[in-house]
């Protein structure tokens, strides 16, 4: 009887997490994927996905976010691995630097599109400074930035933002690292680009997998810095859909079906991309092995 | 023209912590050399100097003739056995012995050949394809030294890299790193703060203490043949016991003298002594030099005893002299509870320092 009661002691006093998961975790996600897949009526129809597949706003709004993810992902992994690098040195004043790199830190998306849109408006600090410097004659008219071009600007923004948290992540992982293992690379032989590419980094690999799944998902799911600079419409994105739809056009009776639909399809997205990451760093291993 | 040279040899940290204090040192080809001390007195910082992983403050080091102070780790001609291994973790055992051998670019069959060769010297040949993870402490011991044997190196330096192993593992690998070095005859510059892998392992002993060099010489002249206070106290275990004494001078001889007892001291030192007449000076004698006699007429003191520590083939007598600790060593078995009084006199070699020089008196 004891023995009973003590194999399931762990089973009850798990239960309130049990409880708060399948409440407020399972229950909203399990309702979105329902509420997508049936009409008005509550019967099965996948009506929903094809009215936004047919949405001229989806495929660029698709193309826009596999663009954002993989050239942001790319562009602030390797800045902030070489900052990393470069942090995770001795020298004077390094804690200085790492002090000013990680303002951005500090500064909220909403602020930051705010920052960055009295900077780059016609008449902004950035025109202003460029002129002064006479670098330029006339303005530059940034905002009216089109297509590829707002889309490169929004991911230099977010670059700005974001770059201090992955490097947080990876100079973390370089101070865990034995100095002797790089030591040993430069004794035997390797230049430091050599010890980089061949040691620290596939040492490193689960801090680089952590800090490249957080980043992709955050960058599949950008939106906000968007909607700030351009306003909605102008660069769409996945996610700046659902918030078009709850938030400027929620009267329709189609809205709230469409962004159940929209959030879905990003759910599927990151978690396809998640697992394709996560297959091809392992079959990198692989190659190594030899 | 000497292998390895160190001249004024000077390293600083942050404007004005001195590691090492322009040192000097030469060592001869083929020589198993070890960097003896205490922790923090820069024997590691002097190795690191030699690798190219510290830079240099001041001095030069000159390695066959070549002065390498500018020359980066690898075109140095030298591999490392570090105190934690530094065995690569996503490498496997073949790997780790590959990888300097792929950097120069050699030929895939001869590496393998190479690596296989090393492998079985260092006896890891069963283990070859495994990772460091799913090795013990010894099995990677054998591989750093596998990996730094590939390479043929005109030097090994090696970090404390018996310090994480346990005791017994210790000792037989310092064993096979001596049939090592001399099966290569490579160089080998060996670090440690451990003065017994010392003594069994150098041809050479640098004592270090607070980055400069007390005395350089073999286990035996380090031992025997101390210079100063600190080698004698350093070296040897238990280590010298030190008792305060004045000389006195009395119809041309000379005599220690304190409140316990008077010692006639050997005419050998009668030149070097008869200036430190009436003052006190560091009478230290090794635990294996006092003698243990029943003859009140042969005995220099009493010691009073606290303890005594069974060793086997010998027994470390404790006891006290004038308030301080004294520790002698004898063949004789004691039963564990012997107290009170021994009688004690000094046979064999002895060494007299100046006070407050620390240096030994001729």
């Amino acid at each position: 009887m004891k023995n009973k009661f003590r194999k399931w002691t762990p089973y009850f006093l798990l239960t309130p997490a049990l409880l708060y998961y399948l409440f407020f975790w399972i229950r909203p996600v399990f309702n979105a994927f329902i509420g997508s897949m049936t009409d008005f009526d509550g019967s099965f129809s996948l009506r929903f996905f094809i009215e936004v597949f047919k949405e001229p706003m989806f495929s660029a709004a698709f193309r826009n976010s596999v663009l954002f993810a993989l050239i942001s992902v790319l562009l602030q992994f390797s800045i902030a691995f070489m900052m990393a690098l470069l942090l995770n040195k001795k020298f004077k004043g390094v804690n200085l630097l790492l002090f000013i790199a990680l303002i951005p830190m500090a500064v909220p998306p909403a602020a930051v599109a705010i920052l960055w849109k009295t900077g780059f408006s016609t008449f902004g600090w950035l025109n202003n400074i460029l002129i002064t410097l006479h670098i330029i004659k006339t303005p530059i008219l940034w905002m009216t930035a089109q297509g590829f071009n707002a889309l490169l600007f929004l991911i230099l923004i977010d670059t700005w933002t974001v770059l201090p948290s992955v490097m947080i992540i990876l100079l973390a992982g370089l101070q865990n690292l034995n100095k002797e293992y790089e030591e040993a690379g430069l004794i035997f032989g390797a230049t430091k680009w050599q010890v980089t590419k061949d040691i620290i980094m596939p040492i490193l690999k689960p801090t680089i997998i952590t800090a490249v799944i957080l980043r992709m998902i955050a960058a599949i799911q950008v939106w906000m810095i968007s909607v700030m600079m351009f306003g909605y419409g102008r660069v769409p994105f996945l996610v700046e859909r659902i918030a078009y739809y709850t938030d400027v056009v929620p009267m329709l009776d189609e809205s709230y079906k469409m962004s159940l639909t929209y959030s879905v399809i990003v759910t599927v997205i990151v978690m396809v991309s998640v697992v394709l990451y996560l297959q091809v760093s392992k079959k990198s291993k692989k190659e190594v092995e030899i | 023209m000497e292998f390895l040279e160190l001249k004024n040899l000077t390293k600083i940290y942050q404007k004005d912590i001195v590691a090492i204090d322009n040192i000097n040192l030469t060592i001869h080809d083929g020589e198993f050399l070890v960097l003896l001390g205490p922790s923090g007195c820069g024997k590691t910082t002097t190795m690191r100097m030699i690798a190219g992983l510290e830079e240099v403050t001041k001095g030069d080091i000159i390695l066959e003739g070549k002065r390498i102070n500018d020359l980066r780790p690898k075109d140095r001609g030298v591999s490392m056995i570090f105190q934690s291994y530094a065995i690569w973790p996503h490498m496997t055992v073949f790997e780790n012995i590959a990888y300097a051998l792929k950097l120069k670019k050699m030929d895939k069959a001869v590496i393998k050949e190479k690596v296989l060769e090393v492998a079985k010297k260092a006896s890891i040949i069963d283990y070859i394809n495994r990772y460091p993870t799913q090795l013990s402490g010894g099995q990677r011991q054998r591989v750093a030294v596998a990996r730094a044997m590939a390479v043929e190196p005109k030097l090994f330096l090696m970090d404390e890299p018996l310090s994480n192993l346990d005791a017994k593992l210790r000792v037989s690998m310092r064993t096979d790193l001596k049939e090592v070095h001399n099966e290569l005859g490579a160089t080998s510059i060996f670090v440690t703060h451990d003065q017994a892998e010392a003594m069994s392992l150098a041809d050479r002993i640098v004592v270090m203490n607070t980055g400069t060099i007390e005395q350089i010489g073999s286990p035996n002249d380090i031992y025997h043949d101390s210079r100063t206070m600190f080698v004698a106290n350093f070296i040897g275990s238990p280590s010298t016991n030190f008792i305060d004494v004045e000389i006195i001078e009395k119809g041309g001889k000379y005599f220690a003298k304190n409140d316990a007892f008077i010692f006639e001291l050997d005419s050998k030192f009668n030149e070097g002594i008869s200036k430190y007449i009436g003052e006190i000076v560091v009478l230290g004698v090794r635990p294996e030099n006092f003698a243990l006699v029943s003859n009140d007429n042969e005995k220099l003191f009493d010691l009073d005893v606290i303890l005594i520590e069974p060793q086997g083939s010998h027994s470390i007598v404790v006891g006290k002299l004038l308030g301080k600790q004294m520790k002698i060593v004898t063949s004789k078995v004691f039963d564990l509870n012997s107290k009170g009084n021994m009688k004690v006199k000094i046979d064999g070699n002895y060494f007299i320092f100046d006070k407050n020089s620390e240096k030994r008196i001729y």
